[in-house]
């Protein structure tokens, strides 16, 4: 065959038309991926929005690593919500079900004051988030009613108080009936919020 | 390590099986499942594509693609490969036992249309192993190796629910049916009850 | 214009109810099972296979005649896999919620038969408004049945009827994928059932019209003798 027949023959035409497709369509789909990019702060604002059940601006406060290991836990990251002045914090806490097992949570803080003028005061929980988990097999076992106890203790919280899974003396009992280990890493999660809060934002002593 | 291997195993043939739990590969569960033989070399083809498929996949996207920021080109690059994997099996298998060619060639080309395989290949793209093996502690991060032995077991499931379906179709087909319900109907029922008992094993 | 319209409607019938992707010819059922378990996801899923079958189906009718018939599948399977990859990127920036929802299912519409199908049996020999209408209205008529199943599953499953809670009772068998098969069992033999039904009434009335003149003469008689 010489060149010149083929590229007359039908084998060059459906290859240089497949090859022609497929150059059109990655062009065209490079030119979308880069008009729809979904970057990983939008992404960010999303699952946030999925949190608040609203869009809201939230900028991360910095912490040193001393400021994010806590006894029972610690502090994945902070973020200060500029809509209402609340603190979300995403933490995880030790203590779950296995060898290493943890449980992490965001929790929205409520407070007064700002933390420049020194006169914040913690108020509340408004709310809490299930994130993630590792290796506790009976997360799905907890539900609305579980996570309501964190929200509906202001006074404890305001108070200085804790939550537990096993003594009611550390704090308030907050159990889910046959998960007491993932239990206690749920309310290691947000006592480790409500710690961060107190000895960082607050500057005195859990 | 061996307790991963073995979660591994058990969730892709049975607690997560392609076609009973996830709905993947369905049309050849309900076209090629009248025969235990041919449900059978169906299921081994399809095994024998998923290994494959993710053997290159999987480095394609993890170590090429990746690097290169070209993740919005995976659906048009992984029907490639598949399509291109099966048409050179199709050949080998053609050259090698004309035989075998007979028996399980002929299901070949219906393989690059098959939901299971484009499946896995989008299911192990992740990060962390637990993503896709349900009750895997988290942190274990995906490799080559676990997507192997995923697309090995994942393949296993799908040829035990075809073999499965080919045993009940063979007695099904001597079974008075009201006419409405032949075919289609009474499989998609008889796949219902299957799924109930594999449903079981996601219990444990 | 009225014969143009009749094209259509025929197109559009068989689109929907004799060729029904989803009850009659039973085609993309993993898609069928997997996303039925709400109204709302099975919805959402219909109307984007729906796009990308017209959309899918005006390109390659509008290329037809430029795609040699031996590449003619491959070619096929591109132009598919680029409106899936297309559509994946819109759902993902503007309807997140849907996009994770349909997970996996979302780039296997590639390998849906039904595109491929309509591709390969209507698009690649009919001009391009034909194309549209096949590719819309067989969508449509798949749209329609997973809805149906996904309306039947998410109501008998958790007494909710598009996300609202109408009933205070749960099934969970048919939110699991047993109770998708059952489901989508059920509703096949229904539907063969009932167009059955229809098509033999159908097939009656036409013998009857056939046979009116065929034995005008005694009728037209017995109306003098009245």
């Amino acid at each position: 065959m010489t060149v010149k027949a083929f590229f007359k023959s039908t084998a060059f035409k459906s290859l240089a038309v497949l090859i022609a497709i497929v150059l059109v369509a990655g062009a065209l789909l490079a030119v979308c991926n880069d008009l729809l990019y979904v970057s990983d702060e939008e992404r960010f604002a999303r699952s946030l929005a999925k949190i608040y059940g609203s869009e809201v601006t939230a900028t991360e406060v910095e912490l040193t690593d001393e400021e994010r290991a806590y006894q029972n836990g610690s502090v994945d990251a902070v973020y200060y919500v500029e809509e209402d002045g609340n603190y979300l914090f995403h933490t995880t806490g030790t203590g779950g079900y296995g060898s290493g097992g943890t449980v992490t949570l965001w929790t929205i803080l409520t407070c007064t004051g700002s933390r420049e003028d020194g006169d914040l005061a913690l108020t509340g929980i408004e709310k809490v988030v299930y994130d993630s988990n590792s290796g506790q097999t009976l997360m799905a076992n907890f539900g609305d009613a579980f996570y309501a106890v964190f929200e509906d203790a202001d006074e404890l919280v305001a108070g200085g108080g804790n939550f537990s899974a096993t003594d009611a003396e550390d704090g308030l009992f907050n159990l889910e009936t046959g998960a007491t280990y993932t239990s206690t890493a749920a309310c290691n999660a947000v006592n480790t919020a409500l710690a961060c809060f107190r000895t960082v934002f607050m500057g005195g002593d859990a | 390590m061996a307790a991963t291997i073995l979660l591994i195993v058990i969730s892709a043939v049975f607690s997560q099986n392609f076609i009973l739990v996830k709905f993947l590969g369905i049309c050849p569960f309900l076209g090629v499942s009248k025969k235990v033989n041919s449900a059978l070399s169906m299921g081994i083809a399809v095994t024998l594509v998923m290994i494959l498929a993710t053997l290159v996949t999987y480095p394609l996207y993890t170590y090429i693609m990746v690097p290169l920021g070209i993740e919005y080109l995976e659906i048009i690059f992984f029907i490639f490969v598949i399509a291109a994997l099966v048409q050179m099996l199709e050949k080998i298998i053609e050259k090698l036992s004309p035989a075998l060619y007979r028996s399980m060639g002929i299901y070949l080309p219906l393989i690059t249309t098959n939901c299971a395989i484009l499946g896995v290949a989008e299911l192990l793209l992740v990060n962390d192993l637990s993503q896709v093996v349900a009750g895997a502690a988290e942190g274990i991060s995906m490799n080559l190796g676990f997507a192997l032995l995923y697309a090995l077991f994942a393949g296993v499931g799908f040829t035990v629910a075809m073999v499965l379906m080919g045993g009940v179709r063979e007695k099904l087909e001597k079974l008075p049916v009201a006419k409405c319900m032949k075919g289609f109907p009474i499989t998609m029922v008889a796949a219902s009850f299957m799924a109930m008992a594999f449903y079981v094993f996601a219990l444990l | 214009m009225n014969a143009s319209m009749k094209k259509y409607g025929k197109i559009a019938y068989d689109g929907l109810i004799t060729n029904n992707a989803t009850f009659k010819l039973v085609l993309g059922t993993c898609a069928t099972l997997g996303m039925s378990t709400s109204a709302v996801n099975s919805f959402g899923m219909g109307l984007s296979v729906t796009v990308v079958l017209l959309l899918s189906n005006v390109i390659i009718s509008l290329l037809r005649k430029a795609i040699p018939n031996a590449v003619r599948i491959p070619a096929f399977v591109v132009i598919i896999a680029t409106m899936v990859t297309l559509l994946r990127m819109v759902l993902e920036k503007y309807i997140p919620d849907l996009y994770d929802a349909m997970g996996v299912f979302l780039p296997l519409i590639v390998v849906n038969c039904v595109i491929l199908g309509r591709a390969e049996a209507f698009a690649s020999k009919q001009p391009v408004l034909d194309s549209a209408v096949d590719g819309i209205f067989t969508g449509l008529g798949l749209t329609c049945a997973l809805t149906l199943i996904g309306i039947i599953r998410e109501f008998l499953g958790s007494g909710s009827f598009f996300g609202m809670q109408v009933m205070d009772f749960k099934i969970g068998f048919f939110t699991n994928a047993a109770g998708a098969f059952f489901v989508y069992g059920i509703c096949i033999a229904l539907f063969v059932f009932f167009t059955d039904r229809v098509d033999r009434a159908k097939r009656v009335k036409k013998a009857q019209l056939l046979r009116v003149p065929a034995q005008p003469l005694p009728a037209v008689e017995e109306e003098e003798v009245n």
